[in-house]
C-alpha cells in the first residue's frame, strides 16, 4: 500500500510539474528592454539580433514603437575593425532626425526606434541582415549605403516583405534599373553618378583643366559604384581625352593596377575608391610609380567616396591640394538649420564627410512617408513607396525638412490629399520618379595642407 | 432355616446306612455344610450336587434345592424341589416342606417372571426409546452432517467464487496497473519531449520558429498532462481493485448441530 501511495504521489507530482513548469512562460517580453542587449522583442518573443546588428537609437521601451532599420558598413570587421567615419557621420545624421521626430511625438504618438546592422562592406552580410530586418523585424524601410550594398539589399528583400530602401550615398546609374524593376521601392537622396561624371567632364574641359588628348586613367573598384561611375566617366571624357579604365578589387591587390596606370603615364588619375584602398594606392604610387608623382606633373583626382579625412593618414604630403567632386552637402535651403544642430549634438562639422546632410534628408523623407503610410493603411514598404512619391510634387506646399516643420509635414501626409514639395539640407530634392533619385548640385572640394577639406565651388551638372 | 442345612440324613439315616458311604461324598457333604454356614450358597449347592452325583440321596436333593433357594436361584430351587418330591424314598416331612417351598417358590418365580416380563417390557420399551433416540440422534447428526456439507460446499463455492472474483480483480488490477505504467511512460516521454521543445523554443531565433515550438511544446505538455492524469486515475483504480486492499470486518456463519455459530473477525 505504501508503494502504491508513493507511486500515486510521484504521478501527481509529475502531472503538476509538467503543466506548471513546461507549458508556461512563452510570453517572454513586452518590449525590447525586457530582452537581452542583443535581442529584440517581436510578438512577445525575445529574438536574437543577427551578428552585427543592434538596437541603436530611439524608443525601445514601447511595445508599439515604429521600426526603422539601417544596414551600413560602419567598420570593416564585426570584431571592431577600422571604423568608416563617413558612415558613422551619416548614422549620426539619422539619429539627429529620429530624435527630432520623437521629440515631436513621433508617428502620431508612437515613437521611432532605429535598429542598425554593420555590414562591414560585405554583400553577404548586407543580404542576410536586410532580409532579417525585413522578414523578422518587419521594418517597412531600410537605409542602406553604397550602390552595391543597396542592390544586394534590394534583391534580398524582394521576397521578404519588400520594404522601401533608402540610400543616402548610393550613386550608381545601375540603381535606375533597380528602381524600375523593384516596384519603385529603391530610393536614394544622392544624385546618380552620371551627373557626377558630367561635372568632372565639365571641370576637365574648363580652363586650367586637362588638355585635349591628354592621357587620363580611371582607377576604379570593381563594384557597382566604381563600375557605374567609371563607365559614365569613360563615356563623358572619351570624346576629348585618352581614357583608360583600370579596375581593381576592393581590398585586393592594387600593385598590379597601380603599376599598369604608371605605364600609361597619365596626366590625371581619377580614383574611384574608398579611403582604405586610396591610401594603399597612393602609397604604392609613392614607392613604385614615378610617373604618378607631382614631379611628372601627374595629378590625382577623386570622387565623392574620397571626401573623408581617412584618406589623408600618411598621405597628406602627396594629396595636399588634390581636388575631387561630391554631391553638394550644403546645397539645400535647410543646411543652415541642420548644420548647427548637428554640430551641437555631435561636435563636428557635417561637411567633414560626404553625404552627411543627405543622410539627414533621407531620414526625414522616410519619416514623412511613414506618416502617410500610417494614415493610409499602415506601415509597409508599398505604402512608404507611395508616400515617397508624394514628397516631391511640383506645386504642392513647400516644406523644409527641419524639426520645426515635422508636425506640419506629417499632418499633411496623414491627410486626405497628401502632397508636399520638400526641400532638404542636401538640395531641393526634386525627385525624378522614374529614377528614384534627385538631381543635385555638386561641390568641387580640395584637400587643404592642414588635412581639412575646402569647398571651392558648387556647380550644377551641365544639361540639368 | 437358613442357617443350616437339614442333615436329616444323619437323623434319617441314623442306624440307616450313611447318607454317604462314599468318603468322597461325605467330604463333599461336609464341605457343602461348611459353605452353607458361611452363606456361600451357590458353592454349597455345587458341592452337594457333586455329592449327589456320587451318592444320589434324595435328601441331598432337598438340601441342594434349599441352597439354591437361599442363593436366590428360585427356578433351579423349584426344579430341585419338584424332582425331590417325585423321588421315592423322599422324607414325607421334607416332601411337605418341599411342597410348601414350591408354593412359595412358584409365587416368587411367577412374580419374578412377571417382574422379568415387566423389566423385559420396560427394557424393550427403553430399548425402543433408546433406539428411537439413537435414530433421532442419527437423523439429527445426518441432518447436521448434510447441513455442514452443504455449508462447506457453499463456502467452497463462495471461496471459489471469491477466488475467481479475486483472481478476476487481480487481473483487472494488473491490467489497469499496466495501463497506469504505460500512461506514465507516455507521460514521461511527452514530458521530456515537451521540455526539449521548450529548450528549442528558448533557443529559437525567428518568430515563426518560436510560434511553432510554442505550439509544439503546449501540445506535448498537454499530451503529457493527459497521459499522467489518466495514469494517476488508473493507478488509483488499480490500488482499489487489487484484492485484499479493503480491510473491513469479516463475518462467517458455521452451522452446527442444533444451530449455527457466527464469528466476526478483522485485522488491526
Amino acid at each position: 500500500m505504501r508503494r502504491a501511495a508513493a507511486f500515486v504521489l510521484a504521478l501527481s507530482t509529475l502531472w503538476g510539474g509538467c503543466s506548471f513548469t513546461t507549458a508556461t512562460g512563452f510570453q517572454e517580453c513586452n518590449n525590447d528592454t525586457e530582452c537581452g542587449a542583443a535581442q529584440v522583442c517581436l510578438k512577445r518573443y525575445c529574438i536574437p539580433l543577427p551578428p552585427g546588428c543592434r538596437r541603436d537609437f530611439g524608443d525601445f521601451t514601447s511595445a508599439d514603437h515604429a521600426v526603422l532599420a539601417a544596414a551600413l558598413p560602419l567598420t570593416d570587421s564585426l570584431d571592431g575593425g577600422v571604423a568608416d567615419d563617413s558612415e558613422t557621420a551619416g548614422l549620426d545624421a539619422f539619429r539627429l532626425a529620429v530624435g527630432e521626430a520623437n521629440e515631436k511625438q513621433g508617428l502620431n504618438g508612437r515613437r521611432f526606434a532605429l535598429y542598425v546592422c554593420n555590414t562591414t562592406g560585405s554583400e553577404d552580410l548586407v543580404r542576410s541582415q536586410s532580409a532579417w530586418l525585413a522578414r523578422e523585424l518587419g521594418a517597412p524601410a531600410i537605409f542602406t549605403s553604397g550602390s552595391s550594398q543597396t542592390i544586394a539589399a534590394a534583391v534580398a528583400t524582394e521576397d521578404a516583405g519588400a520594404p522601401a530602401l533608402m540610400s543616402a550615398t548610393a550613386t550608381s546609374p545601375d540603381l535606375i534599373g533597380v528602381f524600375q524593376g523593384q516596384h519603385q521601392r529603391v530610393w536614394r537622396v544622392a544624385p546618380p553618378d552620371t551627373l557626377q561624371a558630367r561635372v568632372i567632364s565639365d571641370l576637365f574641359a574648363a580652363d586650367g583643366g586637362v588638355a585635349p588628348g591628354a592621357n587620363v586613367a580611371v582607377l576604379y573598384e570593381k563594384k557597382a559604384y566604381g563600375e557605374g561611375l567609371s563607365g559614365a566617366l569613360r563615356d563623358r571624357l572619351a570624346p576629348r581625352l585618352q581614357v583608360t579604365i583600370v579596375p581593381f578589387d576592393r581590398g585586393g591587390d592594387i600593385n598590379v593596377p597601380v603599376d599598369r596606370v604608371n605605364t600609361l603615364a597619365p596626366a590625371v588619375t581619377i580614383v574611384v575608391a574608398f579611403p582604405p584602398d586610396i591610401r594603399r594606392i597612393v602609397e604604392r604610387a609613392r614607392l613604385a610609380a614615378p610617373n604618378l608623382s607631382a614631379v611628372k606633373n601627374h595629378r590625382w583626382f577623386f570622387t565623392d567616396s574620397a571626401k573623408d579625412p581617412a584618406i589623408l593618414q600618411g598621405t597628406l604630403d602627396v594629396l595636399a591640394g588634390t581636388m575631387g567632386t561630391a554631391p553638394a552637402q550644403n546645397a539645400g535651403p535647410t543646411f543652415g538649420g541642420f548644420q548647427p544642430n548637428f554640430v551641437q549634438k555631435f561636435g563636428f562639422d557635417p561637411q567633414t564627410f560626404s553625404y552627411t546632410s543627405h543622410s539627414y534628408d533621407a531620414m526625414y523623407l522616410v519619416l514623412l512617408a511613414s506618416a502617410y503610410a500610417d494614415g493610409h493603411g499602415g506601415l509597409s514598404g508599398a505604402r512608404l513607396t507611395e508616400g515617397l512619391k508624394l514628397l516631391s510634387v511640383q506645386g504642392a506646399p513647400e516644406v523644409k525638412l527641419l524639426p520645426e516643420n515635422y508636425i506640419l509635414g506629417t499632418t499633411a501626409m496623414r491627410g486626405a490629399s497628401p502632397a508636399l514639395n520638400v526641400v532638404g539640407a542636401s538640395g531641393d530634392l526634386d525627385f525624378d520618379v522614374d529614377a528614384g533619385a534627385p538631381s543635385s548640385k555638386y561641390e568641387i572640394w580640395q584637400v587643404l595642407p592642414d588635412a581639412g577639406f575646402a569647398t571651392l565651388k558648387l556647380v550644377a551638372p551641365s544639361g540639368t | 432355616m437358613r442357617g443350616f442345612l437339614v442333615f436329616a440324613v444323619a437323623v434319617s439315616l441314623a442306624g440307616a446306612p450313611a447318607l454317604a458311604a462314599n468318603p468322597r461324598a461325605q467330604a463333599l457333604i461336609k464341605e457343602g455344610d461348611r459353605l452353607y454356614k458361611e452363606n456361600k450358597y451357590l458353592e454349597a449347592a455345587a458341592a452337594l450336587k457333586d455329592a449327589y452325583a456320587l451318592e444320589p440321596n434324595p435328601t441331598l436333593l432337598y438340601n441342594i434345592a434349599r441352597a439354591l433357594d437361599q442363593a436366590g436361584e428360585l427356578q433351579q430351587a423349584l426344579d430341585q424341589y419338584r424332582t425331590f418330591v417325585g423321588l421315592e424314598g423322599a422324607d414325607p416331612a421334607l416332601v411337605k416342606k418341599a411342597n410348601l417351598a414350591m408354593d412359595r417358590l412358584r409365587t416368587l418365580v411367577a412374580r419374578a417372571e412377571a417382574d422379568q416380563r415387566l423389566q423385559e417390557a420396560e427394557r424393550k420399551r427403553l430399548e425402543g426409546d433408546a433406539q428411537k433416540e439413537r435414530s433421532r440422534a442419527q437423523s439429527e447428526a445426518e441432518k447436521a452432517r448434510l447441513q455442514r456439507e452443504q455449508f462447506e460446499a457453499e463456502k467452497r463455492a463462495a471461496e471459489e467464487s471469491a477466488n475467481k472474483k479475486s483472481s478476476g480483480r487481480k487481473i483487472a488490477a494488473f491490467t489497469v496497473g499496466g495501463l497506469a505504467v504505460a500512461g506514465l511512460g507516455v507521460g514521461i516521454g511527452f514530458g521530456v519531449a515537451a521540455n526539449s521543445s521548450k529548450s528549442a523554443f528558448t533557443r529559437a531565433e525567428t518568430v515563426a520558429d518560436k510560434q511553432r515550438l510554442e505550439s509544439e511544446t503546449r501540445t506535448r505538455a498537454l499530451v503529457a498532462d493527459v497521459s499522467l492524469g489518466l495514469s494517476l486515475a488508473a493507478a488509483i483504480t488499480a490500488v482499489v481493485l487489487y484484492p485484499g486492499s479493503s480491510s473491513g470486518p469479516q463475518v462467517s456463519v458455521v452451522p452446527i448441530s442444533g444451530g449455527a455459530v457466527a464469528t466476526v473477525g478483522g485485522e488491526f
